[in-house]
């Protein structure tokens, strides 16, 4: 009898730290929508789908991960869609023009993100601009320099050895997939262990406080724009490479999905709060919500209705179990 | 035994040519079609939810009813991007490939990274077309294949209106958008040979509506003495026509544009747009379906349907 009260404690315990995190409702909903897919579709589980799926979740996924940071700080960056297209650009060029050996063109377009994020980060930190109208203005000019270089014209073909970085596989998962994956796995032993990351937190939850407490601020919050360059440009070239081309409009459409894949994982655009787990997990919901609806013969009329009905629910939820904790 | 040799020789011979003629003989050409015998799938992603596709779907949607009495069931399913994005019409051309349909016709929004999503279709061993906006010759093509031409008339058509003299602005739609900027190469090449007309505004609309009104403005402020407008897609000549309208300038400044929208077929026969060129979306729609039930049939087909364009005036409005 006292087994059994003690089993059932310890259960719900567990569920209710599993409640307590910030990605548990994510995580129910991506586990729910599957299964509802699974049932509903014939093609939902086939081997190629879900592949299809997990990269289509990588790439949104890549770029969700530095707005993460950049929403813990209580930043915001409206460049990352055009950061990750002029990035793949000037990576593509690299490639096709200036000769860099295609095993480099990864690092170095990171590199190039790293620095273009590094002008946001300027901005904001440095000069204490809001980040909305920095950002605003510089997506402006990447998307602008975009078409100026390539008069809108896609750079092309970028070469077979190249193109294991975007259609590779290794062991049967694409190779987008496991970098996704694993630079999720650094950015959650940086956030959980290290001094800068604990710092994001601090800087996000109460920047004063921060600031009393010694935390090189600007620094941080410098560093975290930075970052999202950086992971916006792994993105832009690693889709760039996928499709043999780099194409200028590339990423014009995933400021949305970085932001709201961030939110779905329980990152709070006020700072201070946020899970790497939860990104990726909200990643995946939303690649899963838009086959889901492609199988479903779901109107694109009521695509972008569901998508936003589903951000909804994610929040509210969200702010119930706030409010219960 | 010389003899007997050459028996055997002869004999070998007669046996190797019956066994060549053994197949042609048992093969008739109606062997080669394959019976119908499920219901067929074909899906159509167009660029972008837009009413241009609309008349596409209709001829789609025309052929199945058509093919329905013939005994083939043909299921049409328009997946259709809310937006002009092309990694989401990517996504879309790869959940398709999971879904297997009988047969898939995409209107490349990007030449380049469509092609590669096409290719992985191709590879999948499904029937891949292309429509409205051709891409590559390795995919069977429905549509107006020469977009420079109808820039490059529309051009001509203009410098007639205006006599060869005069400030014209263009509304040149997106700039990744291939059928856009090669209208805008024919248009240029045109108007290149008259001296007397001058390019004074040039500006991307991305498409929009709305923004091809407000340039439309903001170039007849910037440039009060612009007598002829070129819109590049759908929805510039609209927008260009409202703006032109509601300055109440009908009539003096020409326009002239691309396609059969009813709004700009109703501004046509107000005279407030000077000419459309049309295609035929139709014709698009309706060729693509039973091109796909010949694929399916082991039919022949064209690998390029060019459907062409007309000249829309106020004479088609009597």
């Amino acid at each position: 009898m006292g087994d059994k009260m003690n089993t059932s404690r310890a259960s719900l315990f567990s569920l209710q730290r599993f409640w307590r995190w910030e990605a548990s409702g994510i995580l129910v909903a991506l586990v729910a929508l599957a299964l509802l897919l699974s049932i509903a579709t014939d093609n939902f589980m086939s081997s190629y789908n879900i592949s299809a799926v997990a990269r289509q979740a990588a790439f949104v996924g890549l770029v969700a991960l530095g707005q993460t940071l950049v929403l813990m700080v209580g930043g915001i960056d409206l460049s990352v869609g055009a950061a990750a297209g002029l990035s793949a650009i000037v990576g593509s060029i690299a490639l096709t023009q200036w000769g860099i050996h295609p095993w480099l063109i990864v690092p170095f377009t990171m590199g190039f993100g790293l620095l273009i994020g590094a002008i946001n980060g300027a901005f904001v930190a440095g000069l204490r601009l809001n980040p909305f109208i920095v950002t605003l203005a510089t997506w402006e000019i990447f998307a602008g320099l975009t078409l100026v270089i390539t008069g809108g014209y896609p750079i092309r073909p970028l070469g077979e050895a190249f193109g294991v970085f975007g259609k590779g596989e290794i062991f049967g998962v694409p190779v987008p997939v496991v970098i996704f994956l694993v630079a999720g796995a650094i950015l959650i032993w940086v956030l959980g262990q290290t001094r800068f990351g604990r710092n994001i937190f601090a800087l996000g939850g109460n920047r004063d406080a921060a600031v009393l407490a010694g935390i090189r601020v600007r620094w941080v919050e410098f560093a975290a724009f930075a970052l999202a360059g950086m992971f916006a440009a792994l993105a832009g070239i690693l889709y760039a490479s996928r499709m043999d081309a780099g194409q200028p409009s590339v990423g014009e459409g995933w400021l949305m999905g970085a932001i709201t894949a961030a939110i779905l994982g329980g990152t709070s655009l006020r700072g201070g709060q946020g899970s790497i787990v939860g990104t990726i997990l909200g990643a995946l919901l939303l690649a899963v919500l838009a086959n889901g609806t492609v199988l479903l013969n779901v109107s694109g009329f009521w695509q972008r209705v569901i998508v936003g009905a589903v951000v909804l629910v994610a929040v509210l939820v969200d702010l119930l179990r706030r409010r219960s904790n | 035994m010389t003899r007997m040799k050459a028996g055997l020789s002869g004999l070998a011979l007669a046996a190797g040519m019956a066994a060549l003629a053994a197949p042609v003989l048992a093969q008739s050409q109606a062997d080669m079609i394959t019976p119908i015998d499920k219901e067929l799938t074909f899906v159509f992603i167009p660029k972008v939810i837009h009413p241009w596709y609309d008349v596409v779907a209709e001829g789609s949607h025309f052929a199945a009813a058509e093919l329905e009495k013939r005994g083939v069931k043909v299921n049409v399913i328009w997946d259709q991007p809310p937006q002009a994005d092309v990694v989401d019409q990517n996504q879309r051309i790869e959940a398709n490939i999971g879904r297997r349909p009988d047969g898939l016709s995409v209107a490349c929004l990007d030449q380049a990274t469509n092609v590669q999503m096409l290719k992985e279709a191709k590879a999948a061993g499904i029937n891949t077309f292309t429509f409205n906006s051709f891409c590559s010759g390795e995919f069977p093509f429905v549509g107006q294949k020469d977009s420079y031409q109808d820039g490059y008339d529309l051009g001509a058509k203009l410098v007639e209106v205006l006599n060869g003299e005069g400030e014209v602005g263009i509304l040149s739609g997106s700039l990744t958008a291939t059928d856009h900027v090669e209208r805008i190469l024919g248009f240029k090449d045109a108007i290149k040979d008259h001296p007397g007309i001058k390019v004074v505004f040039e500006q991307p609309d991305n498409d929009v509506l709305e923004e091809a009104v407000a340039l439309t403005e903001n170039a007849m402020l910037a440039h009060p003495n612009i007598k002829g407008f070129f819109g590049s897609n759908a929805s510039n000549p609209i927008g260009a026509a409202r703006a032109v309208k509601n300055a109440g300038k009908s009539g003096e400044i020409a326009i002239v544009g691309m396609d059969d929208l009813p709004e700009a077929v109703d501004f046509v026969c107000d005279g407030t747009i000077t000419a459309l060129k049309a295609q035929r979306q139709w014709d698009i729609g309706y060729w693509s379906v039973i091109y796909m039930v010949a694929a399916n049939e082991g039919h022949t087909f064209p690998m390029d349907h060019n459907t062409g364009s007309r000249f829309i005036t106020k004479d088609d409005c009597k």
